[in-house]
């Protein structure tokens, strides 16, 4: 294939992806996060069919990279926000808690099991090597998709305060997984570039308050967005050039825009409307960049799974046993939890892109086993959560 | 384009600061980490340059305004200070991988110069426009070659060449010498809402000068080509391959105006991915199938407009889409400006630009006498004529690729002569519509419609 059909291939994508997604009404076909995206991909990608070739799934590097910095913009920008409303504080601490609970409960499986299984520890002999796997494996996997959430307000047509509490969780757990990833690559010298702990988050803040001084108190949509293309172009190369987290950035940068500009909400319109061209196609690349992983790797794909599916569960008891709202949805809910979403994917291509090899194989690979696997979980569960708590109507 | 918001001086100090601090900040990654290898550098370095190429270009061209300057010019500035001849934020080789947001540009300033054609204006106006065609062009076909001829011993790459070759590249400059700039000329109209003689018969030129251009380009190049490169011959059969061109790049391009009219009547949602897709990948199609994609897109803009109800609708979208790359497309031709070769170009580009402004007053004069046209068209007709653009960089882009031996040569001159057009130009236009009363009248008509 050659780069004009490639480039065909992926806006196209990208336009069916902004058709599925844009405007109101979104995720009004498809799975909730989208994993027929990444099926797709998979199955085009060199790894199966080879539609899309090595070389051309190589030659948009730079894309992926743009699209994982665009994605962890506008997680940044909805932060602690569902729709119009701000989620509340309570929300926001179980969010951080069950993104915690999660980074640490796969961190920890995928580490016990490269020390107790001969044969995975050898693939990964390197301590280094090790801890970058566990930590990157354990932040992909630290995001509960928000798009199910979503999906539930959308589709199902639920309402009530079980899935407001949901969907504050899964907009609020954000935070971990990104704030690992910028520690984890911030403190890597690996390329030559000195450590500077904390810097994407750094550079990001710095940019997206520069840029919320610039955009002042009236909105001109043509300024608007070549400053949002600017400042997301500006921070997701200069992280890149600086080894710094992409994600990072672009999260901080989305964040500190929304904390400091007082037109916060008309940029939140303005980004989201163009969320599914970027998304879909990123998922897609994710999809096609995507090895088969065979043999004692599977160890730690399975590990990591479960300790995914435990945490799932833990956080599940932890967030009933504080809030009153999450007893309505009864133990269903725990499921929920499973689902990783579009910034999981997002947080597992840049591993791939920062880790080429066996690091980033095996992240990338885990992390569309577990959006599959909590796709076809996550949603039923909270269905029958909502159901039995009355919020979804009959 | 909306007129922009006053800003107060708060505003232009922290615009002007945080110019600073961006070209202060690429500085000092490129310290960091400038002489670090491998392609995860060199990602990092274009996504770096393109953002930066927005945010300094919308920054720079917002300051400019306190002055009275175009935007174009502040694109161009922040460009040639951050490129690598200036400052060296933006290096060679990313202001190289850059290069592939032109034939999106083009694409974009071809469909919207289209679409600004309109049938009605075009009969009002039609006897001076024909006027001013065939004299403006004609008068600048003469007179600019001759001159390039003339005054070959200030452009050193024409040194060695033999004369035919000399009139060969002369009357390819010519040939850049008549584009105009049609989203300068937007860009005061937007500006002063103005209305009458003057403003019609300057969008009307300006926009069909265009089609004009394209026919002229395509006709030269085949004409020269055999003086140029000692292998090429002139044969009937290369015009018959032109007319094939000509008349196979309108009709692909009424059909891509009607598949348009057709997409945004009953689609009109994810317009933009679709002016990318035609921007990077249409073009590509076209120029495979050795089509005039600029004739192509000019026709399906002239056909939207004017044989369907979408034409605002596509302006619209256009205008949305096209500042964000119009930036990073002048600001990367502002990076590509040789300035070393600069320093031995400028008094030729600036003979230039003074013969290019003097054919227009005189070419002026004589279509108003011809075709009896009113004092303000008499007085200053020329004016928006001055302005030069996209069209004129875009065809020393292409240059480059046509005629490798002197195209990049030819591309900093043209630059170098765009640059000053495009500094007095629209400033000339203003005081144009100023003096002749037009400015505010079609705000005024607005209003008083309303």
């Amino acid at each position: 294939m050659s780069t004009l059909q490639s480039l065909f291939v992926l806006l196209l994508v990208a336009y069916v992806g902004g058709f599925l997604m844009g405007g109101r009404g979104l995720r009004g076909r498809g799975l909730p996060s989208g994993s027929e995206w990444l099926l797709a991909g998979l199955v085009a990608g060199p790894s199966a069919l080879g539609l899309v070739g090595g070389a051309e799934v190589a030659r948009f590097a730079p894309l992926a990279l743009l699209a994982t910095g665009w994605i962890a913009l506008l997680v940044g920008l909805t932060l602690g926000v569902d729709g119009e409303r701000r989620v509340g504080a309570g929300a926001v601490a179980l969010g951080v808690i069950v993104g915690l609970l999660s980074l640490a409960g796969v961190g920890g499986a995928v580490l016990l099991v490269l020390e107790r299984v001969p044969a995975a520890g050898a693939l990964f002999p390197d301590q280094e090597q090790r801890l970058a796997l566990a930590v990157c494996l354990a932040a992909a996997l630290a995001d509960t998709s928000r798009h199910v959430a979503r999906w539930a307000s959308e589709r199902l047509g639920a309402g009530g305060p079980l899935i407001e509490r949901v969907a504050g969780i899964t907009r609020s757990d954000d935070l971990v997984p990104i704030a690992a990833m910028s520690l984890l690559m911030s403190l890597d010298t690996s390329r030559g570039v000195m450590a500077l702990p904390g810097g994407g988050l750094a550079v990001g803040g710095v940019l997206g308050l520069v840029f919320a001084g610039l955009l002042g108190r009236s909105l001109r949509p043509v300024t608007f967005w070549s400053l949002l293309f600017g400042f997301s172009l500006l921070g997701t190369g200069l992280a890149q050039r600086l080894d710094l987290s992409v994600l990072a950035t672009g999260f901080s940068l989305g964040l500190f825009l929304a904390i400091a500009s007082p037109l916060r909400a008309q940029a939140r319109t303005l980004a989201g409307g163009v969320e599914g061209a970027v998304i879909l196609p990123a998922l897609f690349l994710a999809g096609a960049r995507t090895d088969m992983v065979s043999g004692p790797a599977l160890w730690i794909v399975a590990a990591a799974l479960l300790a995914r599916l435990g945490t799932a569960l833990l956080a599940a008891a932890v967030v009933a046993a504080v809030d009153p709202v999450a007893r309505r949805g009864g133990p269903g809910l725990s499921l929920a939890f499973f689902s990783t979403g579009p910034l999981g994917i997002a947080i597992a291509l840049s591993v791939n892109l920062r880790y080429p090899g066996p690091v980033g194989d095996l992240v990338l690979a885990t992390t569309v086993a577990a959006a599959v696997a909590g796709e076809f979980l996550g949603p039923p569960a909270l269905r029958r959560a909502l159901r039995r708590a009355g919020e979804v109507p009959t | 384009m909306s007129a922009p918001a006053r800003k107060g001086p708060w505003t232009r100090l922290l615009e002007l600061g945080a110019l600073l601090g961006l070209f202060a900040l690429m500085l000092g990654v490129e310290r960091l980490a400038g002489s670090l290898p491998g392609e995860w550098q060199r990602t990092g370095r274009d996504l770096a340059a393109v953002g930066f190429f927005l945010l300094a270009g919308t920054l720079a061209s917002s300051l400019l305004e306190v002055v009275r300057l175009p935007h174009l010019t502040g694109f161009l500035l922040a460009g040639i200070v951050a490129g690598p001849y200036v400052l060296h934020a933006v290096d060679h080789q990313t202001v190289a991988d850059l290069s592939v947001v032109n034939s999106l540009a083009l694409s974009l300033i071809a469909l919207a110069g289209g679409a600004e054609l309109r049938l009605e204006a075009l009969r009002r106006g039609f006897r001076s426009l024909v006027a001013a065609t065939v004299v403006q062009n004609g008068l600048a076909l003469l007179v600019i070659p001759t001159t390039f001829v003339l005054a070959r011993d200030l452009v050193p790459f024409t040194r060695g060449m033999p004369l035919p070759a000399v009139f060969a590249v002369a009357l390819l400059w010519g040939v850049v010498a008549i584009t105009r700039s049609p989203s300068a000329v937007m860009g005061i109209l937007s500006q002063t809402r103005p209305a009458g003689r003057l403003t019609d018969f300057t969008v009307g030129f300006v926009m069909s000068s265009d089609v004009v251009v394209v026919v002229l380009l395509a006709l030269v190049m085949t004409g020269v080509r055999p003086l140029l490169e000692p292998g090429a011959t002139l044969s009937l059969a290369a015009f018959g391959e032109l007319g094939h061109e000509l008349l196979g790049s309108v009709a692909i391009g009424t059909t891509l105006g009607l598949l348009l009219v057709a997409y945004l009547r009953f689609v009109g949602r994810q317009v933009l991915l679709v002016l990318l897709l035609l921007g990077l990948v249409v073009v590509d199609v076209i120029a495979y199938l050795r089509f005039e994609w600029l004739l192509t897109f000019l026709t399906a803009g002239f056909v939207v407009q004017n044989f369907s109800r979408q034409g605002e609708k596509l302006l619209h979208a256009i205008e949305n889409t096209g500042e964000v790359v119009y930036v990073i497309f002048f600001a990367t031709a502002g990076a590509h400006l040789d300035l070393p070769l600069l320093k031995t170009l400028w008094p030729a580009a600036l003979l230039f630009f003074a013969v290019r402004a003097a054919t227009a007053v005189v070419g002026a004069r004589l279509t108003a006498r011809l075709a009896g046209d009113p004092p303000e068209l008499r007085s200053w007709g020329w004016a928006g004529l001055v302005s030069q653009a996209g069209l004129a960089l875009g065809i020393a882009a292409r240059m480059q690729g046509q005629f490798p031996a002197f195209g990049a040569q030819f591309g900093a001159l043209a630059v170098a002569a765009v640059a000053l057009n495009e500094l007095f130009g629209p400033v000339l236009f203003k005081l144009a519509l100023d003096r002749s009363g037009e400015s505010g009248k079609g705000a005024a008509a607005a209003g008083g419609g309303s």
